[in-house]
């Protein structure tokens, strides 16, 4: 991990300008969304940082398969859980937004059936961890497992948007779309709002791990 | 090559012998689909009929599966690790038990149409689609459930971690279904569907031997 | 545009909520260096006994 704290001062700031301008700036009104479009500078960073918390977890988890060394296998296991915070965030963002636009709490789109999916592998990860009792068996029984969920979940993102003929979901189907030709003030916001967020996941895997390292330190 | 024929003739002897387990799974597959037949009678619209059928292969499935590696002692364990190379181990585990949940499938097939009667396929379609979505099933199964034997054989970890894993090839399969509904499909969309089943498939069956190794030495 | 003080509330109330959560973050952060600190010392004076 890098040292220093400008990086977590820069995310800090980075979130604390989004939050700021992306409330005050003005953004194009679009049928349907109208205002709620702001969420979009909160809501779909949760899910970038999601899955380059899930993308650092795997990296982990092969290093650890390669190393055999208990300090991957710890950071693996907490990437994966800071991971599952963000998207269940992102989840709560999401199901918040969507009452107010499409009239539900959950709908039965693309989207949100493989985030559901995503959420169950890794709950069941978690799940996998806590059966085992000893180390070195279950890092390594976990890091196999984390490969293989991480693969197939990766396919089953890239198929499923294909597959289905309608997406609620900008840039999907035949709706407004917003992602593809963003409005170029909210460009300004949203890519600043994704970063910090990254940033700041990185920051909270980082206590994670210092917690857990401390922790295990004091056991023995 | 040789010694993954000697392990899946193996396993299938160890299967003749114990008939039980194949006995209780065909019989939870009659008792389901009777069970299916008396609520719902013959008429059943076709997605419902689908999606019955695949919740009734998957169980049968978790079933098949789950206890080829479970009814491994440790001891007969240590004995293969010393015979056999862990790539021909699960190379041979993932034909059998392929071969176990084709036949198994078919079977169902049969009692279910049996049963509550067939809607009009495409059978371009359908039997290939079927019979990748049965390997694939039974690939990912065997490697959950390699990861759940050395997790202690549990068996609600075996349903947990199998679940995330069996939906998206689940999702392809019941989707090619019901393209084969359709009356007149594009050629083009039946060689698209069956490849990404048939690339799904190649991806488990690669990963499981990239990652089997890890999982089995001690 | 209607009601435009009452965004600038918004802006301001979430702006204090996150600068909370990032206090806190920052304290987490600095409580854990300390005992890191303690720990590492605890070990030299380990050593240093043996």
């Amino acid at each position: 991990m890098i040292k220093g704290i400008w990086w977590k001062v820069a995310g800090l700031l980075l979130i604390l300008y989004s939050i700021i301008y992306g409330i005050l700036v003005e953004v194009p009104v679009l049928p349907v969304i109208h205002q709620t479009i702001r969420n979009l500078f909160f809501h779909v960073p949760m899910w970038f940082a999601m899955f380059i918390m899930l993308g650092t977890s795997l990296v982990y988890s092969i290093k650890y398969l390669s190393s055999l060394k208990l300090k991957d296998d710890l950071i693996a296991a907490q990437a994966v859980n800071t991971g599952l915070f963000f998207g269940l965030l992102g989840l709560m963002t999401g199901m918040i937004w969507a009452k107010f636009t499409w009239g539900d709490f959950w709908t039965n789109d693309p989207q949100l059936n493989g985030a559901a999916v995503s959420v169950m592998a890794y709950l069941a990860y978690s799940i996998l961890r806590g059966s085992i009792d000893e180390k070195a068996l279950r890092a390594r029984v976990s890091a196999v497992y984390n490969i293989f969920a991480f693969m197939l979940l990766v396919i089953f993102l890239g198929i499923l948007p294909r597959l289905a003929d309608s997406s609620l979901h900008p840039g999907k189907g035949g709706n407004s779309s917003t992602m593809g030709d963003l409005d170029p003030t909210m460009r300004m916001v949203f890519y600043p709002a994704a970063i910090g967020w990254i940033l700041i996941a990185f920051w909270i895997l980082d206590i994670r791990k210092r917690k857990r390292i401390l922790e295990l330190q004091q056991q023995p | 090559m040789k010694e993954i024929i000697e392990l899946i003739k193996k396993d299938f002897l160890l299967e003749i012998r114990q008939k039980y387990a194949l006995n209780a799974i065909l019989l939870y597959v009659v008792s389901t689909v009777f069970v299916v037949q008396l609520s719902f009678g013959r008429v059943i619209d076709e997605t419902g009929w689908i999606a019955l059928f695949w919740i009734i292969l998957l169980f049968a499935a978790f079933n098949a599966v789950s206890k080829s590696f479970v009814q491994e002692h440790a001891a007969r364990r240590l004995y293969y690790f010393t015979i056999a190379a862990p790539v021909s181990i699960v190379l041979s585990k993932i034909i059998y038990n392929s071969l176990l949940m084709v036949s198994l499938g078919f079977l169902s097939l049969a009692l279910y149409v049996l049963f509550l009667g067939m809607p009009d396929f495409n059978a371009w379609l359908f039997y290939p689609s079927f019979v990748l979505g049965c390997i694939g099933v039974a690939s990912a199964l065997t490697m959950v459930s390699a990861i759940a034997s050395s997790a202690g054989n549990n068996a609600a970890l075996m349903a947990v971690l199998g679940f995330p894993v069996v939906i998206p090839m689940l999702l392809l399969v019941i989707n090619s279904f019901k393209l084969s509904l359709n009356e007149n499909i594009l050629l083009l969309q039946v060689i698209k569907s069956l490849t990404s089943l048939l690339l799904i498939d190649a991806v488990v069956v690669i990963l499981a031997v990239i990652l089997f190794p890890y999982l089995w030495r001690k | 545009m209607i009601g435009e003080d009452k965004f600038l509330v918004v802006a301001l109330v979430m702006a204090i909520i996150f600068s909370g959560l990032a206090v806190y973050l920052y304290l987490l952060d600095r409580k854990l260096s300390k005992i890191e600190k303690k720990q590492q010392e605890l070990l030299a004076n380990k050593q240093e006994g043996k």
